[in-house]
């Protein structure tokens, strides 16, 4: 088999440290981020570090696919300091308002256009949004098998095969698939490695490739808000209607307390 | 976007989870949802349960008696064990014959998974983890969480059909159990799985179900988080869930330290919803996700030496004080009380 290719699709999100402050303004109705700064999605991290994994023991090639603002190039940056060889970055104002389905559609080309792979490793899901739909969808329209909540990836370079092993409802489930194929990791798939010195000095020599929509040929009904089944309505913040009481006291007036609570509630027999 | 006739897609089609003895508990509150959504219907609606497998027609009662007008499935060896490529082939041949208005499927692994796909190949909309479902001047809306459940936000699907939907177990009810309830059975069979000549299964391994209590069911429930501060520590947990019948689960740090092992005892919303009528967390700080997860239970108490813990703000008592001084003397009151 020749050198692996590898493509990691990579999500930009609000740093999940700052989700405590993202509210909705009682008057705009609109997203309020809270100062929030932008990072790399966390599982699409632990996808990464399989496919640099793979890098150095199979010496393949790793192309990072993100469909993005144009203001997230420091976290594409980061893909590239941590050992990626290059980056897509596939940015146009139509991709703007994209659901799941849009922006499957949208990977897909962009990962098309640019060439062929063995294998495409992404997260499972994403922190913001969170609806671990992409990797399946994408996987559906490249045509090729697709894994979610994988745990473990491995390639047989002898026989281009892959193991891979992912989580079902009742257990796991091992596989042995001719690439290529898609997979959606979770956290067990590997421990994320920290950017080295090197590494960062070199990445902004890499190539970091902007594509918009006529570069991917892509189809303008299937991009963006057009392309886009679902539709945003209201947007609101989830009001906490707790009573939020703090009990002062000794630990033994404290205990009672919680004792008669568990008694009004009817929770301290059942042992 | 394609122009479809949307006037051909009616009624609503659940698809959900069969386990060796019949339907996952999570299938029953969907068919319960889809009953409460064809109560605000005006025209008649039939509701399709969606069933993949092996060897399981004689299972598939309970689906009539918690709400299914209809079931129409697939029984064939090649779907004994799940297979993405096969489920979705299965789902799909499924939703071309019943042509649904609208699909709610099992936020699980597997539901997930195959209705996302199923959602690529038809070109529609498919809302995640939806809370809430209801129809608003005529206007099917799907409510679903973001920003892990601090911010909810209405989903709408108004050119394609169906309109999908994944729900998280535990979030809906099911019907009781009606016995006289019945209705028409349709076996369809597998298409071709493309797929079948490049993958091949080399194992399958079934998780032991734990006999501990089920979060899910439970309540009260009990959560701990990175604050207990060690794996010996987590063992007075265990302990106060065993002498007051509590279940107990933990946060992602708690996971990630490997004082609890199983990933299924992980509350919040990329985790399990619960629903107790009392939940008492632990060294808790209160992320987003976490406190989501326990948005509906009755009555919460967080412990928390950290005056400034999030927690605080998502709970009806707080305590700020070291757990240690707390728990273990709540675990000694508790057992004096059932020996004495």
């Amino acid at each position: 088999m020749n050198i692996p290719r590898i493509a990691v699709c990579v999500k930009p999100v609000p740093d999940p440290a700052y989700y405590d402050k993202i509210t909705v303004d009682r008057t705009t109705k609109r997203l309020q981020r809270g100062q929030a700064p932008t990072i790399m999605n966390e599982l699409d991290r632990y996808a990464l570090e399989k496919a640099l994994q793979l890098k150095e023991t199979l010496q393949a090639e790793i192309t990072v696919f993100s469909m993005a603002p144009s203001n997230s190039r420091l976290v594409l940056l980061e893909a590239l300091a941590l050992g990626s060889d290059k980056v897509v970055l596939l940015n146009d104002i139509d991709f703007a308002g994209a659901d799941t389905l849009a922006t499957a559609y949208t990977l897909a080309r962009g990962i098309t256009h640019t060439g062929t792979f063995d294998i495409v490793l992404m997260g499972s899901e994403s922190s913001d949004g969170g609806t671990e739909q992409v990797a399946a969808q994408l996987g559906e329209m490249l045509g090729i098998p697709r894994f979610t909540h994988v745990t473990s990836v491995s390639l047989d370079s002898q026989s281009g095969r892959f193991d891979i092993t992912a989580k079902h409802d009742t257990g796991v489930n091992r596989y042995r698939v001719q690439g290529p194929v898609l997979c959606g990791v979770t956290r067990e798939i590997a421990t994320p490695r920290l950017p080295h010195l090197r590494n960062i000095r070199h990445c902004i020599e890499k190539p970091l490739i902007t594509l918009d929509s006529k570069a991917i040929e892509a189809d303008p009904q299937r991009i963006g808000d057009k392309g886009s089944p679902t539709k945003a309505g209201a947007i609101y913040n989830r009001e906490s209607t707790r009573q939020g009481i703090m009990l002062q006291g000794t630990p033994d007036g404290i205990t009672d307390r919680i004792l008669t609570e568990m008694r009004r509630l009817g929770v301290l027999c059942q042992a | 976007m394609e122009i479809r006739d949307l006037s051909s897609y009616q009624g609503i089609l659940v698809f959900g989870k069969m386990l060796p003895g019949g339907p996952a508990e999570g299938f029953l509150e969907l068919l319960g949802e889809a009953s409460r959504l064809k109560a605000q219907m005006t025209a008649p609606v039939r509701i399709t349960a969606a069933c993949l497998g092996s060897s399981m027609e004689a299972y598939l009662a309970p689906l009539f008696h918690h709400g299914a007008d209809h079931v129409c499935y697939i029984d064939d060896s090649r779907l004994a064990t799940y297979q993405p490529h096969r489920y979705t082939e299965g789902l799909f041949a499924i939703i071309q014959q019943v042509k649904p208005d609208i699909v709610l499927a099992c936020a699980s692994y597997e539901g997930g998974e195959v209705a996302s796909a199923v959602a690529a190949r038809l070109k529609t909309g498919l809302a995640a983890h939806s809370v809430s479902l209801k129809f608003v001047d005529g206007e099917f809306i799907q409510v679903v969480p973001a920003f892990a459940g601090k911010i909810y936000g209405d989903i709408l699907c108004p050119d394609t059909r169906p309109r999908m939907s994944t729900i998280k177990e535990g979030m809906f009810q099911k019907l009781p159990k009606d016995i006289t309830h019945t209705g028409t059975m349709e076996r369809i069979k597998l298409p071709p799985c493309g797929f079948d000549e490049r993958i091949e299964l080399l194992s399958v391994e079934d998780e032991v179900q734990g006999t501990e209590k089920s979060l899910t069911e439970a309540d009260f429930v009990i959560g701990g988080g990175l604050g207990i501060g060690g794996s010996d520590k987590w063992r007075f947990l265990e302990q106060l869930a065993e002498v007051t019948g509590a279940a107990l689960g933990c946060t992602r740090p708690a996971l990630d330290q490997h004082w609890v092992h199983n990933e299924k005892s992980m509350i919040g919303t990329s985790g399990v919803i619960v629903k107790p009528k009392l939940y008492l967390s632990v060294g808790i700080s209160g992320a987003a996700h976490h406190v989501c997860g326990v948005n509906d239970a009755e009555v919460t108490i967080a412990i928390n030496n950290d005056p400034n813990a999030t927690i605080f703000s998502h709970a009806d008592f707080g305590i700020c004080e070291d757990w240690e001084k707390i728990i273990p003397l709540l675990i000694d009151k508790i057992s004096m009380r059932k020996e004495g």
